[in-house]
């Protein structure tokens, strides 16, 4: 397999040049394989820029309950890392007619794992996913993740946790690309009333360490937690990219009109 | 060193990744440490009643054509072996100055025993249990409230001891200034898998002495059951270096099918299609085509888990130990024939281990020591009802 030059790490990178992008999450197979792929493209068709879409697994520890109900039903549906593929390269086939658009998914290390690693970047890349965020996996723990993707151009996010230590900032600046994921807390997935107020010195945190390991700086997204449109905008702030999850999966469970009208609610 | 060989290692979420890092460092400091070591020793004999003899059982011996001893860790305080760890780990936990114990249990015993070590160093504790678990473990729910624990039911996925741990877990990551998790078994990241180990080995180091005094000798062979693998690596540790043989015995449930057994040692096709990634460690593990972990099914509720603990894949692959697995039946059978003949009753976990000896070493003439690893109070009403459908009672 070659390189594809426009997929991959840099077409999240040039997603990010659009300015401050938002990233809504979805759930494959929920409520149903047909619906999420329909929840899919109502999220892009509202003005979502980028689209991170999660692999359901048996054992989510890094989910709360939205989260966790939605991987459950999914799996109940059949969902599974392969078909999630397929599901993603019928989004991207979709996607072509318009404007291209990133994908990623979000998936526990178990299924990559057992899936074969580089066999894994591969069908990823030729399905039009362009990386992956492994909620289980540190870099500590991804040498061979990483190395294969570095070699296809396949981005690698790792994800920033505000306890994270000046070394561990490092290591996940060093072995990140497409961008690095800053978590909005110190927890689990889910909707939260209020967003933490040191979350614009944790972000300037990862930049300034992100700056001294990195030629180019990495882009920041942010997630976990966030529900509703004052924490979009002040998060947009901050960052460079907002992730959105719980709060769009209980939508993709009415509908995907729910979904469409609430990323239009969010990009007001 | 965070793995035995492949196995092990850290797979967790960022955020506990300082977490463990301060653990390690606080485990580290305090296992070489006079004073925390002293403390540890005084809670171990005074409260807990350590050393725990071991006993030769005559009658049982004479029936199975060997000379049987036990260790007898259900004679521990609580009823089982956990509380070796849950004392060491509670006490390290305070001296980390955490308030606030969370622990998983499937059989309740190691939520009793962490209930039980918050109880006695006055600091809050959590219990989670899957609601199959508490159903068929109730005596010990009602034992962990009276230890004024808090039980919080999880009725996710199977409903038992994995997806407890991945509450625990949860919490854990959510409450990390407070909280310490208290793991019950060798598995999860580094470190539990060397910390519960270290804070088990106390069984072997203490049987090896006694089975010299004993009888002069040390064992042929040495068995124990395996849940995630505590008892079994705590007994195992001491007699690595010796010609002693090691055998785990993992629950065989009611047959060979998915969801039919929790033996994660028990396959036929290539050994890599075995291995992955659970709850922070790489393992052998139950897991179907996709990467997704699958039900498990034991009738002993400290056994239905579908991984293994780290060092004991290692101890297989390098056939330092080997594994072997029982059925429903066979366990229980053996409750009741070492209850019958020698006055004992074992935990349905640790009867796993009782029935292998029956089944496999039968006329073996050998000097075989088994980890009693806790008493069978707890499965009262499992076997009556095991009993009652076979007309026994
Ligand atoms: C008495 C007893 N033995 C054995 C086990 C299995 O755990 P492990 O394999 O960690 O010893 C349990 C677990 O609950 C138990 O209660």
């Amino acid at each position: 397999m070659t390189v594809i030059n426009n997929r991959g790490v840099s077409a999240i990178e040039s997603a990010f040049e659009r300015g401050k992008i938002l990233i809504p999450y979805l759930v494959a197979g929920f409520p149903d394989e047909k619906s999420s792929l329909e929840c899919m493209k109502a999220a892009f068709n509202a003005g979502a820029d980028m689209l991170e879409i999660g692999v359901p697994f048996s054992d989510p520890i890094a989910d709360g309950a939205v989260i966790q109900h939605a991987q459950d039903r999914a799996l109940r549906n059949g969902m599974t890392l392969r078909k999630t593929l397929r599901l993603a390269a019928d989004l991207a086939a979709d996607q072509k007619k318009t404007v291209s658009k990133p994908l990623i998914l979000m998936c526990y290390y178990n299924p990559i794992l057992h899936f074969g690693i580089e066999r894994f970047v591969d069908s990823a890349l030729e399905s039009g996913v362009d990386g992956v965020i492994v909620p289980d996996l540190v870099p500590d723990e991804a040498e061979l993740l990483i190395e294969s993707a570095r070699k296809k151009n396949f981005a690698t996010v790792f994800l920033a946790a505000p306890n994270s230590s000046e070394k561990r900032l490092r290591l996940i600046s060093k072995s990140s690309s497409g961008f690095i994921y800053a978590l909005g807390l110190e927890g689990v997935t889910g909707e939260r009333d209020k967003m933490s107020d040191k979350l614009s010195t944790f972000v300037e945190n990862i930049r300034s360490i992100d700056k001294s390991e990195n030629k180019k700086a990495h882009r920041v997204g942010i997630g976990f937690g966030v529900s509703k449109p004052e924490h979009f905008k002040m998060l947009s702030a901050i960052a460079d990219g907002v992730i959105v999850g719980s709060a769009v999966v209980r939508r993709a469970e009415s509908s995907p009109q729910a979904v469409r009208e609430f990323i239009e609610e969010l990009r007001r | 060193m965070t793995r035995f060989g492949r196995y092990g290692g850290i797979y967790v979420p960022e955020t506990l990744m300082v977490p463990i890092e301060e653990l390690t460092e606080a485990f580290e400091y305090f296992r070489a440490n006079p004073l925390f070591q002293k403390e540890l020793n005084e809670l171990l004999s005074t409260y807990a009643g350590r050393p725990t003899p071991i006993t030769f059982v005559p009658t049982f011996s004479d029936k199975v054509q060997a000379k049987v001893y036990l260790k007898r860790e259900d004679l521990l305080h609580t009823g089982a072996h956990k509380l070796n760890n849950s004392l060491g780990q509670a006490l390290l936990a305070k001296r980390m100055g955490k308030r606030r114990l969370i622990a998983e249990t499937g059989a309740g015993q190691h939520g009793v025993a962490t209930a039980t070590a918050a109880a006695r160093l006055g600091m809050e504790c959590v219990v989670y249990m899957g609601t199959t678990d508490m159903k068929r473990q109730a005596h010990n729910v009602v034992r962990m409230r009276l230890l004024g624990a808090e039980v919080r039911p999880v009725s996710a996925g199977s409903r038992t001891l994995k997806d407890a741990i991945n509450e625990a877990l949860r919490d854990w990551v959510s409450n990390l200034a407070s909280t310490h998790y208290c793991l019950g078994s060798a598995l999860g990241p580094h470190p539990y898998p060397t910390m519960v180990r270290e804070f088990q080995r106390v069984i072997g180091d203490e049987a090896k002495i006694q089975f010299r005094e004993m009888t002069g000798r040390l064992p042929d062979t040495v068995v124990a059951c395996v849940g995630g693998g505590s008892n079994a690596i705590g007994i195992f540790t001491a007699f690595l270096n010796d010609s002693v043989k090691l055998i785990g015995v993992e629950a065989g449930g009611r047959g060979t099918g998915r969801g039919e057994h929790a033996a994660r040692f028990m396959f036929d096709s290539d050994p890599l299609n075995h291995i992955g990634v659970l709850h922070g460690t790489e393992t052998f593990l139950l897991q179907d085509e996709d990467g997704n972990i699958l039900p498990t099914y034991s009738v002993s509720a400290g056994l239905d888990y579908p991984a293994v603990g780290p060092e004991h894949a290692f101890l297989f692959e390098t056939k330092r130990a080997s594994y072997s697995s029982i059925s429903d039946d066979l366990a229980i059978s053996a409750f009741k024939m070492l209850t019958q003949t020698e006055g004992i009753m074992p935990a349905l976990e640790s009867s796993h281990a009782i029935a292998y000896v029956i089944r496999e070493m039968k006329g073996s003439n050998e000097f075989i020591l088994i980890n009693c690893s806790g008493r069978g109070d707890k499965d009262l009403s499992i076997v009556e009802d095991w009993m009652k459908g076979h007309g026994e009672l």
